[in-house]
């Protein structure tokens, strides 16, 4: 479902952390704001809270050791014990290298899945682009109206926070599959992008 | 009557209906011998008895026939038969014993004299065709499927600038393939052959090998007519012997010149001494006698701090037990003459491919069992002593632990065992075997192989004349051969260890002490190798080990602790000349 | 923003030139909305033609047997396992400039990461083909993976160090491309949003996952940017010790080793840094990013260079010494007559490792010569030729005369197919490499951005009347703008 956004674009993070501090001080909503590359502090200045991602880095990881001991130890006791080299049947310390990468393995794939299944991200994800210089060198805030806001109170309120190129869109807040070549959408979600 | 019977090979003809044939007799041979017999019997009855008892029973009424039968029936006369001949035995010399001698040993005039003799493994040249014999590495040199000129340290430095007692000059001359050519002229006749430079030769002799260079009359058949394996192999020295009359001499006055050429000659070992190793042992009888408990003092000690079960007590990890039957094998050095029996034993029952001499020449062969020779006493009239070397089945295989597969695993009788099947090739063990015993399949040599034609052009000719539809018959159906990329290595005759189980087995008996014997031990003609069960205290190989031969057990490579199934005993030699290791010393 | 955000100016800036980000997106995009030039096309053809040969030499092998090459039973291991280790130490760069730098907030670092984790990941690609083709049997190589089967309950032997090798070289090579491909999302991004033609809208809009820059996915990959580099970090140190253990962990003189693990780590770090160094010095030049990939940048490796290149010569000596103090004759006798003596057949080995590794590197201590472009060219290929034979006297002086004299090798050198595999990967590498740099940024865009203002050259500039303001009124303006 199409919302409608005010959009305005900042060249400068020092202009933008006042502006955001501003709308979010005039209790405007902002949907995001997307930028060209990580501001330290933006994320905070927006409100957001913190990301449990590396929470779900520690839990993979703590699984792979499980599965890695676990597995090894019983199949070198239970499943198939062999006299190999008349090592002991549960050599811990020979275990050691194996377990950590697979620490290490289930720890960066399950975090990597992760981020891409939270930031809704894959090949042939398409999403709607407020203003294709975000990834260039502009700091795009997007504010999303109520069917009573005033777009032109919150166009003119950006412009007095500094920014400049300030419009109006139509658009679907969330994703879809599609090719950016083209502009048909293959499949929708309702969902919203984040 | 002819038993084994076997259906006839191919498209061929039994000797005896060939026989027939020429008579002209249209019967086939089994209908004729058939037609024979039960005349002769008098009945078919009488012949299917015959046919099932295997002998014909004094109480049959054809009389005739019982004269016949007596000497077949009676075994015992045929072994009798074996006897030395009265006119050998009652032979003797009636000569003058030191003229005689001084006859043989003259130097035959000029500077420098040829002997030329036979090897072991090619004889006069009559197994010129046999690609075994023909990889076998000759006792002393090492060298494979050539002959050479052996000549002394001596005149490798003063003809060919080679001191192989200065390290530098030795490393080089033995890493490289390629040795020297010398010109050989003798009773006006030139040959040019390459020379490997022996210790020990006597410093004015070149020695040559009989019975290489052999060829059919028109050479490039050679290979068609009398073999593949004896195609291109050594140069033919019978024209430098010489004939008087009555008999040929092998021994003549030759000159002898360097040629700028150089020739590859493939050898299986290249170090001739053990560089101070405790790898093999030597002491004189005189030291053995005096003091038996010598030889193996250090390890004593170390190992009396233990006591009896120093295996369990010296580590901290767990050990595993052995219970019932666990293989060991004992080798004396002093009684092994390095014929390399075992070795052609092994080839034949183990189906070893051979693989020429290309691939001899950069170490890829293929044989399980070798022996080692090393030069010790004294460098400038070195002793030689002769080390078969084989896969040791250490209980601790260091081989066994860098497996990424498991496909070599030991098993509860001590075996080191390989698993064909499941290795993936990667050589890590080979490398990681003290030892040197484990083979790799570098190529189909065997024709084992889900690739299609990928040995022509490859494998050398004599290995795929191994290949051929007739040849392949002499391999043994008890052992597998193995596809191109797999390891392989000795496994103490499995095949007959379970075979002698299973009769055991079958006759609900324990295994008897000397029931399997492995092909080497079987092959070996002066018994220098025991192979027995080492939990039973009393096998022979027991008996060698814990009594016998106690002071002269030692175990090859014992510091690393791989705990090997394979015990060497010293050779003890009764001489006043220095025995023991060549140390470096000596080389300056 | 605070005016302590800015970096003293006492130390070089990172990116040269006046920029602004728009610039540095123009700088950077720029060479991959072109045509490739006719060198590229040069340098691409031959390199597919290496590869082709490589192609070739392991197609010999894997028909007709390891019998192409000139292994024997005494070397089992040899140009394979030298060239597998070789790659492998190459392929420690990227990682670690990515990860451990990342950690230690190295901010010079951005220049150089992304192409040095793409080398990394290429070089992974082409160590992981020795071992690969190494076997006698790769068709069944598979068995090596743990999984259940209908074998009966066969499982590989985690005993191995062999083993433990697969588990790290594969971890390693996904972790460094998960980490080198979340780096490139929002650059492959900003190069999708710029395209004109079908082709780069679609084959940048598939690659870029649909990245737009949101301040919360932006969060979340910070966080795993920093997670990975905090599990890359010991990971890269024990992808080599691991390495390090399939000569460790056996029983012959020359490799049974303690001092292994991080003699190895810091060989790969230098051969890694060298390689890099050849890589970006011949890419800044082509692509015209001297002004991102800095004077100051190759200096910073220089230094990393000559740490690691005396670690490396320590190493050396230690073992040299533990070999002759253990008493061990085996042991020492690997040393003093396989490498030391100079006369023995592979004594130019031993040498040519010492010069290139131990001698060459430590004229870095020259800042003028740690500055010279062309000298660091021509040292970072000496460095890593100087690392190649340092793997091939480990490998073949060691085992080619071990225990048993009569067991010692003939002069193993490489069959004609052998060689051709090692130029099939440098062609692997360079088609990679060739691909990599025309179609992807080379250099991390949204780092460089990130720390423009304030290590950029314009920006610092800037910073003249702070530092020379006293700093009780630098203190008050500090406290104003917190405020």
């Amino acid at each position: 479902m199409k919302k409608k956004f005010v959009v305005g674009s900042f060249d400068d993070e020092k202009v933008l952390f006042p502006a955001i501090k501003n709308v979010r001080r005039a209790g405007y909503k902002i949907h995001d704001v997307y930028t060209p590359f990580p501001i330290h502090g933006l994320d905070h200045a927006m409100g957001l809270r913190e990301t449990s991602l590396h929470t779900v880095g520690f839990i993979f990881g703590i699984t792979g050791t499980a599965i890695a001991v676990g597995g090894m130890g019983w199949i070198f006791t239970v499943d198939w014990p062999l006299n190999i080299g008349g090592k002991p049947h549960f050599p811990l310390p020979a275990f050691i290298p194996i377990t950590f990468e697979l620490t290490v393995l289930l720890s960066a794939v399950g975090m990597m899945m992760t981020f891409c299944w939270l930031c809704k991200m894959m090949p042939g994800v398409k999403k709607h682009h407020f203003n294709l210089r975000s990834t260039d060198d502009l700091m795009t805030m997007v504010i999303e109206c109520t069917p009573k806001s005033n777009t032109a109170e919150i166009e003119s309120f950006l412009q007095n926070n500094g920014a400049i190129d300030i419009n109006v869109q139509e658009a679907e807040p969330g994703w879809w599959f599609g090719r950016y070549d083209r502009e048909q959408k293959l499949y929708q979600t309702e969902e919203v992008g984040y | 009557m002819l038993q084994p019977l076997i259906h006839p090979l191919f498209k061929t003809r039994q000797f005896e209906d060939s026989l027939l044939k020429l008579i002209g007799n249209p019967t086939p041979f089994i209908d004729y011998f058939r037609n024979l017999w039960v005349s002769k019997l008098g009945s078919v009855n009488g012949f299917d008895a015959f046919l099932q008892d295997g002998i014909i029973e004094k109480n049959i009424s054809a009389s005739s026939v019982i004269s016949e039968a007596k000497d077949t029936t009676n075994t015992s006369n045929r072994y009798q038969q074996a006897e030395p001949a009265t006119a050998l035995s009652g032979a003797s010399f009636i000569g003058n014993v030191a003229d005689a001698s001084q006859k043989i040993s003259a130097k035959k005039g000029g500077e420098t004299e040829l002997v030329l003799y036979e090897k072991v493994s090619i004889g006069n040249g009559s197994h010129g065709n046999n690609a075994w014999l023909h990889e076998l590495s000759d006792p002393i040199s090492r060298a494979t499927w050539d002959n050479y000129a052996m000549i002394s340290p001596q005149m490798g430095e003063s003809l060919f600038g080679i001191n192989i007692y200065d390290r530098r000059q030795s490393d080089a001359y033995e890493v490289n393939v390629d040795k020297p050519v010398m010109k050989v002229t003798a009773n006006g006749k030139t040959i040019e052959i390459p020379v490997l430079i022996i210790p020990g030769t006597h410093p004015n002799v070149i020695a040559i090998a009989l019975g290489y260079g052999r060829q059919s009359s028109q050479k490039e058949k050679t290979g068609e007519y009398i073999g593949r394996a004896a195609e291109n192999v050594g140069i033919n020295v019978y024209p430098l012997t010489t004939f008087d009359g009555t008999s040929i001499s092998y021994a003549s006055a030759v000159t002898v010149e360097k040629t700028s050429k150089q020739f590859p000659i493939a050898r299986t070992q290249l170090h001739n001494i053990t560089e101070g190793r405790p790898i093999v042992r030597e002491t004189t009888l005189k030291d053995f006698k005096t003091n038996p408990g010598k030889l193996n003092e250090e390890e004593r000690e170390e190992l009396e701090r233990y006591g009896e079960h120093f295996v369990p007590d010296a580590t901290m990890y767990p050990t595993y037990e052995y219970p019932g039957l666990k293989w060991g094998m004992s080798i004396d050095l002093n009684t092994c003459i390095g014929c390399s029996a075992c070795t052609i034993a092994c080839v034949a029952e183990n189906n070893i491919a051979i693989v020429g001499k290309k691939d001899v020449a950069r170490m890829q062969d293929m044989q399980w069992l070798r022996i080692d020779r090393y030069f010790t006493g004294n460098p400038e009239n070195p002793s030689v002593v002769f080390q078969p070397m084989l896969c040791q089945q250490c209980d601790n295989a260091p081989c066994e632990n860098v497996c990424p597969v498991a496909a070599t695993t030991h098993s509860s009788e001590g075996l080191n065992q390989m698993i064909y099947n499941r290795c993936i090739g990667t050589k890590y063990c080979a490398n990681n075997c003290p030892y040197k015993v484990r083979r790799f399949n570098w190529a189909d040599f065997r024709g084992a192989d889900a690739f299609p034609d990928n040995q022509r052009g490859i494998i050398s000719n004599a290995t795929a004349d191994l290949d051929d539809e007739l040849t392949r018959l002499v391999i043994n159906p008890d052992v597998t051969v193995r596809s191109r990329g797999v390891m392989e290595k000795c496994t103490f005759c499995i095949q007959r260890i379970q075979e002698g189980k299973l009769h055991a087995k079958i006759e609900n008996r324990p295994l008897k002490d000397l029931e399997v014997k492995t092909a080497c031990m079987q092959a070996c003609p002066t018994q220098a190798i025991m192979f027995g069960n080492v939990n039973d205290k009393t096998t022979r190989i027991s008996e060698l080990r814990l009594r016998e031969q106690k002071e002269r057990k030692y175990y090859v490579l014992e510091e690393l602790h791989v705990l090997s199934n394979v015990n060497y005993l010293v050779k003890v030699r009764n001489t006043d000349h220095e025995v023991g290791d060549i140390k470096e010393e000596h080389h300056s | 923003m605070s005016l302590l955000k800015y970096e003293s100016q006492l130390r070089e800036p990172l990116v040269d030139g006046d920029k602004n980000y728009h610039q540095t997106t123009e700088d950077i995009i720029g060479p991959i909305e072109t045509r490739p030039t006719m060198l590229w096309w040069i340098g691409f053809s031959l390199s597919l033609l290496l590869l082709a040969f490589g192609v070739y030499s392991v197609y010999r092998e894997v028909v007709y047997g390891i019998g192409q090459w000139n292994l024997n039973h005494t070397i089992g291991w040899g140009w394979d396992i030298t060239n597998f280790v070789w790659w492998i130490g190459i392929g420690h760069a990227g990682t670690l400039i990515s990860a451990i730098l990342l950690l230690f907030r190295q901010g010079w670092r951005t220049g150089v990461n992304r192409a040095a984790e793409a080398m990394t990941i290429f070089a992974v690609i082409c160590a992981g083909q020795f071992p690969i083709f190494h076997m006698g049997r790769v068709w069944v190589g598979f068995y090596v993976m743990p999984y259940p089967n209908s074998r009966g309950p066969l499982w590989p032997n985690f005993n191995s160090a062999l083993l433990w090798d697969v588990f790290a070289v594969s971890t390693y090579f996904t972790v460094s491309l998960l980490f080198w491909y979340s780096g490139l999302l929002p650059d492959l991004a900003t190069v999708r949003d710029r395209a004109k033609t079908k082709f780069r809208k679609m084959f940048y809009g598939l690659t870029s996952f649909g990245w737009t820059g949101s301040t919360k996915h932006w969060q979340r990959h910070e966080s795993l940017s920093l997670v990975l580099a905090g599990l890359a970090t010991p990971l890269v140190l024990s992808v080599h010790t691991i390495v390090s253990f399939d000569f460790a962990t056996s029983v012959i003189p020359g490799w049974h080793t303690t001092i292994f693990p991080p003699y190895f780590v810091a060989g790969a770090i230098f051969s890694g840094f060298a390689m890099v160094q050849s890589l970006l010095i011949v890419t800044r030049k082509v692509l015209h990013l001297e002004e991102y990939i800095t004077v100051g940048h190759i200096e910073a490796m220089n230094k990393v260079i000559v740490l690691t290149g005396s670690i490396v010569g320590c190493a050396y000596l230690t073992e040299l010494f533990v070999a002759w103090y253990s008493g061990n004759q085996y042991e020492w006798w690997a040393f003093r007559q396989n490498r030391v003596n100079l006369f023995s057949p592979y004594g130019w080995a031993y040498y040519g490792m010492m010069f290139c590794n131990v001698v060459s590197p430590q004229l870095f201590w020259s800042k003028k010569l740690r500055r010279n472009v062309t000298f660091t060219f021509f040292m970072s290929v000496l460095i890593n030729v100087g690392m190649w034979f340092e793997r091939f006297v480990i490998i073949v002086t060691s085992i080619y005369r071990d225990f048993l004299p009569s067991s010692w090798s003939t002069y193993y050198s490489p069959s004609i197919w052998e060689v051709g595999f090692f130029l099939g990967t440098f062609g692997l590498f360079f088609t990679c490499y060739f691909l990599f740099a025309k179609f992807f940024p080379v250099i991390a865009l949204a780092e460089i951005k990130a720390i423009l203002k304030t290590s950029g050259e314009n920006y610092k500039k800037k910073m003249t009347p702070v530092e020379k303001m006293d700093s009780e009124k630098f203190y008050i303006e500090e406290v104003e703008h917190a405020h």
